[in-house]
């Protein structure tokens, strides 16, 4: 476990050259709805 | 099944366990047995995490639905990435703060004890059950097709998870795991490969693609704003993010995944990778699901899919030559069937749209010739399931997979449901240890006595589940049971804690009242409404925290 310093950090993580991963989390999601809409609206 | 099959099978099953047995023997305290010592990297938990969610139901009944309605149910997973966000910064800090073990400690430390034994409770109940489904249903599924009595293959699975589960606790938990998933998706990688190498020689993966698209399998976004409907984007990103938070944020079988890690940040990572890779695996497997439509539709595929069904049709004579009648005017529709899709294949502009027309012509007369199968298998017993959506993908790998490959499969199923098992009975166990057995029962034992105590806990739910699994009744479809046993629960647990971590104002006593209420209102919704299961979650979640409130500020007044 670790000390309460860190424990009030809300930081994102970081991890390797990704310096914020919820932004990158929020990218991929919504570049997934939008390749996903994309398909379906092509077969339709 | 060949002796290449079993020995890919037994081999792989036993190393996983016997290598997670050997690694993580011996530990001395409930801190190293429950928590794992702290000492998991964010890969371990990111894996183990995965592995727990996916059951041998995500494998069996996932390519069946796509199969049969498309792929739209991956929108009941647009929320879970939002959740892992919502969940590290918000909830993982607390849990942290407080070392809890389990997540219903948190709500005595905010509460009460009566709270705390409530979510303690309603988690036993709904996870308990669950864990019977997720043994009964590869149990089932694998007994009719490797020909042998259900309480077999039941133990088998049980058993296999008991030793690993009891012997070596959290830790055993998330080392097989790690392997278990990359049998997991290794296998079904191969499976993919598969499919698209047994299609004709002039289609490839694009023409299928066109074909499945053509064909509507490929409805992946649903716009449409309709409560009845159980999967649309808005279902999948409202309702889908309660499921996710109340799931992986109050759920003990996640929450011990990421309470095991090294640091705070590792476990925020461990959900990170989660909220990254679980829409790229669901939408995976669902196109597997796809392709073996496509496949499907080049091969006669048979009219009902489970072969243990039609065997007992044809111990009846009278009803075997209807049901033969049924299968001769099934197999004169295919040829023409697959003479359109081949067109298809290369069509272009206007020519689409009237071999679709031509097509749906067809599939309709399927779907009646289909209706008429499951109206002679009624007939012929009563009791027979007339829903084979589970069995598509396995009676596919069955017939098709070459020697080795099948047995490789056959692990996958194993596998996940040993995985998803394996952390259900871990939970199980620490939250009756930890919020019931030693807060209320037995509070000033020994750490031996209270390690001991966990294993037997850890067995104890282990027989349940096994006796539970071995009476269950074949449900309409096993992965949307799971999915609505648990909004049931979910949405009244949430409220609890989203009450907790958010709204200050609210007490200990209006928070327990504000649940019951929610419970019964949403039973009440449950067995007298047609509203869509997803939305269990938020109704319940919003009525905790409406009654909590007005009974806080009746109280204050008053």
């Amino acid at each position: 476990m670790e000390n309460d310093k860190e424990l009030e950090n809300n930081d994102p993580p970081v991890l390797g050259k990704w310096k914020n991963f919820y932004w990158l989390l929020i990218i991929v999601l919504v570049s997934l709805i939008g390749i996903f809409y994309a398909i379906t609206r092509y077969f339709e | 099944m060949s002796a290449l099959d079993w020995i890919v099978l037994f081999g792989t099953l036993l190393l996983i366990v016997g290598y997670g047995v050997y690694k993580t023997k011996g530990s001395k305290n409930i801190e190293s047995y429950l928590k794992g010592d702290n000492s998991m990297k964010w890969w371990t938990i990111g894996l183990s995490i995965m592995a727990t969610q996916a059951s041998a139901i995500t494998f069996l009944s996932t390519p069946g639905q796509a199969y049969e309605s498309g792929m739209g149910f991956i929108q009941f997973y647009f929320g879970l990435p939002i959740a892992m966000i919502i969940l590290s910064i918000w909830v993982l800090p607390i849990y942290y703060k407080l070392k809890v073990y389990t997540a219903y400690e948190y709500l005595e430390s905010r509460f009460d004890l009566k709270t705390r034994i409530l979510g303690a409770f309603l988690f036993l109940v709904q996870r308990g059950l669950a864990a019977g489904i997720t043994i009964y249903a590869p149990a089932i599924i694998l007994s009719s097709i490797l020909g042998w009595p259900l309480v077999y293959t039941t133990i088998i699975i049980g058993s296999l998870v008991i030793i690993y589960t009891v012997s070596g606790g959290t830790k055993a938990v998330s080392q097989t795991q790690k392997h278990q998933m990359i049998v997991m998706m290794g296998g079904m990688i191969v499976a993919g490969l598969f499919v698209v190498k047994l299609l004709p020689e002039d289609i490839g993966i694009v023409e299928a693609t066109k074909i499945a698209g053509h064909l509507g399998k490929l409805d992946l976004i649903n716009t449409e704003v309709d409560l009845e409907n159980r999967y649309t984007l808005w279902t999948g990103l409202i309702g889908g993010l309660f499921v996710a938070l109340s799931y992986f944020g109050t759920d003990q079988s996640q929450v011990a995944r990421y309470l095991s890690g090294k640091t705070l940040t590792e476990s925020r990572l461990g959900l990170m990778f989660n909220g990254l890779l679980k829409i790229p695996m669901q939408f995976i497997i669902l196109f597997i699901g796809a392709l073996v439509f496509v496949f499907y539709q080049f091969n006669q595929a048979p009219v009902f899919f489970n072969e243990a069904a039609k065997d007992e049709v044809y111990l009846n004579e009278e009803q075997k030559s209807k049901y033969q009648a049924v299968e001769h005017e099934y197999a004169n529709l295919f040829e023409e069937k697959r003479r359109l899709i081949l067109l298809l294949s290369n069509a272009e502009g206007e020519q689409i749209d009237v071999l679709k027309e031509k097509i749906t012509v067809i599939d309709n007369q399927e779907d009646e010739l289909r209706d008429e199968a499951k109206t002679i298998i009624k007939a012929t017993n009563q009791d027979l399931e007339t829903t084979d959506t589970d069995y598509v993908f396995i009676t596919f790998v069955m017939e098709n997979l070459p020697k080795g490959i099948i047995g490789l499969l056959l692990a996958v199923i194993f596998s996940a449901a040993m995985s998803s098992t394996s952390s259900e009975l871990n939970a199980l166990a620490s939250t009756s240890i930890i919020d019931i057995y030693k807060r209320n029962i037995y509070k000033h034992g020994s750490e031996r006595h209270y390690l001991i105590a966990s294993k037997l806990f850890t067995l104890f739910w282990g027989i349940v589940a096994v006796f539970f699994a071995t009476f269950a009744g074949l449900l309409d479809n096993l992965i949307q049971a799971v999915n609505i046993l648990g909004s049931i629960f979910y949405g009244t647990i949430l409220g609890i804690f989203l009450t907790g971590f958010f709204i200050k104002y609210i007490k200990g006593n209006a928070v327990f009242f504000g649940a019951v209420i929610a419970q019964i209102i949403v039973l009440y919704f449950y067995f007298y409404s047609e509203m869509a299961y997803l939305w269990f979650n938020l109704l319940g979640c919003g009525l905790v925290i409406i009654s909590g409130f007005l009974y806080q500020y009746i109280k204050n007044r008053g």
